[in-house]
């Protein structure tokens, strides 16, 4: 039993103590201005790698989602002679929920993992031992720019995602099975506004990314710099960032909507 | 090189996330700057537009030939006013054409219905230009005062019987 | 010892997942000399160059570069520091996504405004140094060990540190590559006066080049001196470590209860 209870202790301990290097590592990273001329590049660099690369995967699951969702909607819709509310069924389902949590998600299993598998493939080369005996501070090098770029990258691409969604909303109920266009947009414009929905899904796309990005980097930063740690980290990353995503996701809807 | 082609790649990565948060805003938001030349506007008071939205069709015989623009309430007599954008091409509508609110099945959305009038040049009817008002309006039906209207007729009737067979008798 | 020090390590003692690697060293670096540390694997010789990098914090004792104690230095003041000093991994640690000359360029492309016409000149100049100009446009990838070494060798003379620390340099490399990679070590040593530190357990070969030898085991200094005095060492632990002996002092059997009879 006192083992028990010290095991318990010694865990919680680990995690407590693996937080606070997270949250010194963020201070390191985030408050810090180095030359903008430097910073730059590498910046655009990695939001081609985290965002541009990102795109393909985001499009076409933003359309298949939204053609689901058209599909579905329209036939529940029809019992209830209620198809001209599709519009709104749609766009709501996406731009509240759907396009940032989903969005996150991909990101997560897309970028997040490929962050945390090279921060971890640098760590066990050690070159990042190497930048810093040079001298510069991987934190700013390596770090920053690609947190930056997924805080940057993520929003846009949950916009990219809502948008997509929803013309596959209208393919679907509009295109294929006849309903009208004006009906379908006018019921979404009539139920989505700009602050009570749109400036809310920015919010929980910006919030995302922090969290997708942080856990990411961590861990690819904290890992054992052996093969199983770089591959137990990006499981973690991937885990963690889900239920970070899923749980913030509840927290973030009951404070907003 | 390499490094040109990721700036060019991300340029054209963020250009896309502004034109997509301005479609987003501009048409799904509905904040609508409407360029729309092609049409002409006519107006029309109704008692009731029930649940009529911006946008909404508008139809004469099921054929689309607008779509409501607005709808405002009048200042002095506090009814609404709905603006109809018609297309250019629909310009031989009747000043006497009758402009009702229908509903696309039970619960359906609502749309504007034009019935077509007569047109007589020497009775005084012109077509429909930018500006005019239809006179001859419908109002939406409202289910809950097609109900209490069915209730309270059949209410009637059944005293009417009542009375009828107290006569008789 | 009478002459100047570069680093002095006083009374360190550190411990690592609760193993204690080291127990009041003590430690003084001679400025423009070569200072080989030798000692069995898992001595942790390489934690000490460790240490003197700042990367890692003893548990109690100062390190003084200089005159400074590293350990003492804000965050900024330490990456300062660490723009004299410079080190040669195991493994290279050359960055895999750049070219060789872009890995030799990158801490002057950090450190230093040069323009770019003087920074390949410089580039180049330290490529050459190390013989491996050749290789200018090659990716980490392409070299073999030696040569990768070798370029990572020119990457970390490049911004003219007062002092080199070298973590096994001649771990898995043929004679031919030791050779090259001792004179090398010997050279840039004497040519340009940098300090240097070898830590390695190839008693032969840095024997040839050093001009101070520290052996640690069991987290302290067993023996100290010139090469010619650890060479006629009286001490047996010395002795042994020096020929490379099967059996003597240190064990071969590691230790434990001895019931090899009964287990058999």
């Amino acid at each position: 039993m006192i083992d028990f209870v010290g095991s318990f202790g010694r865990y919680f301990l680990k995690k407590l103590s693996s937080l606070g290097r997270s949250t010194l590592m963020f201070f390191h990273t985030v408050f810090v201005f180095p030359s903008v001329k430097k910073t730059f590049p590498l910046l655009v660099m990695q939001i081609y790698f985290v965002g541009v690369q990102s795109i393909i995967i985001i499009i076409v699951s933003g359309l298949f989602i939204g053609m689901v969702l058209g599909l579905q909607g329209f036939n529940i819709l029809k019992d209830f002679m209620a198809t001209g509310s599709l519009g709104s069924l749609v766009s709501l389902s996406i731009i509240r929920e759907l396009g940032p949590v989903v969005t996150a998600l991909l990101f997560a299993g897309r970028a997040g993992s490929a962050l945390t598998a090279e921060i971890g493939q640098l760590k066990a080369s050690e070159q990042l031992n190497a930048m810093e005996m040079m001298a510069v501070d991987p934190l700013h090098r390596i770090v920053a720019p690609r947190f930056w770029a997924g805080m940057i990258s993520l929003p846009i691409l949950s916009i990219l995602f809502c948008l997509v969604g929803i013309y596959g909303g209208k393919l679907v109920g509009v295109d294929w099975l006849g309903l009208d266009e004006g009906i379908y947009f006018s019921s979404m414009q009539s139920s989505v506004e700009l602050g009570a929905d749109l400036v809310p899904m920015l919010i929980k796309s910006v919030s995302f990314g922090f969290v997708c990005t942080w856990i990411a980097l961590f861990n690819g930063y904290d890992c054992k710099p052996t093969s199983e740690g770089i591959s137990r980290a990006t499981t973690a990353t991937v885990v963690q960032s889900s239920l970070g995503i899923l749980g913030m996701d509840f927290v973030l809807t009951a404070l907003m909507f | 090189m390499k490094y040109a082609k990721a700036e060019v790649l991300v340029g054209l990565f963020m250009l896309l996330g502004i034109i997509a948060a301005t479609v987003l805003a501009l048409k799904v938001a509905g904040l609508v700057l409407d360029t729309d030349t092609k049409n002409y506007r006519v107006y029309a008071k109704f008692e009731n537009i029930g649940s009529l939205r911006v946008r909404a069709p508008v139809r004469i015989g099921g054929v689309l030939i607008g779509r409501v623009t607005a709808i405002t309430l009048d200042k002095e007599t506090l009814s609404p006013v709905v603006e109809i954008g018609i297309e250019n091409r629909y310009s031989t509508i009747s000043s006497e054409s009758k402009a009702s609110i229908q509903t696309a099945g039970i619960i359906g959305e609502q749309y504007i219905s034009i019935t077509p009038g007569f047109y007589d040049e020497e009775m005084g009817t012109t077509y429909l230009k930018d500006g005019d008002y239809i006179k001859d309006t419908g109002s939406a039906l409202v289910l809950e005062e097609l109900i209490s209207k069915f209730v309270f007729n059949s209410e009637q009737d059944k005293k009417k019987e009542a009375e009828k067979e107290a006569e008789t008798n | 010892m009478n002459f100047e020090s570069l680093i002095e390590v006083k009374d360190v003692s550190f411990s690592y997942l609760n193993k204690q690697i080291y127990k009041n060293l003590s430690l003084s670096i001679p400025k423009g000399k070569i200072t080989a540390i030798l000692g069995p694997s898992g001595t942790g010789k390489t934690t000490i160059l460790r240490l003197i990098g700042a990367q890692l914090v003893p548990d109690k004792g100062e390190i003084l570069f200089d005159g400074i104690n590293v350990h003492s230095l804000r965050r900024k003041q330490l990456y300062k520091l660490r723009e004299r000093m410079s080190m040669l991994f195991q493994s290279g640690a050359l960055f895999a996504d750049m070219t060789v000359f872009e890995n030799v360029a990158f801490p002057l492309r950090e450190h230093t405004n040069l323009s770019e016409d003087l920074l390949a000149d410089v580039v180049l100049m330290n490529l050459e140094a190390v013989g491996m100009r050749h290789a200018a446009n090659l990716y980490p990838s392409e070299l073999s060990g030696g040569m990768a070494r070798r370029a990572a060798l020119a990457r970390s003379i490049a911004l003219d540190p007062d002092l080199v620390m070298y973590d096994e340099p001649f771990v898995g490399q043929d004679p031919i590559t030791k050779g090259v990679l001792v004179k090398l070590i010997s050279d840039i040593n004497k040519s340009l006066g940098k300090t240097s530190i070898v830590v390695t357990h190839d008693v032969k070969e840095i024997l040839e080049i050093a001009h101070y030898v520290y052996i640690l085991a069991e987290g302290s200094v067993l023996g100290q001196g010139t090469p010619e005095e650890i060479l006629n060492s009286t001490d047996p632990r010395v002795n042994q470590f020096i020929r490379g002996d099967f059996d003597g002092p240190y064990a071969y059997k590691l230790k434990g209860e001895d019931n090899y009879i009964e287990e058999l």
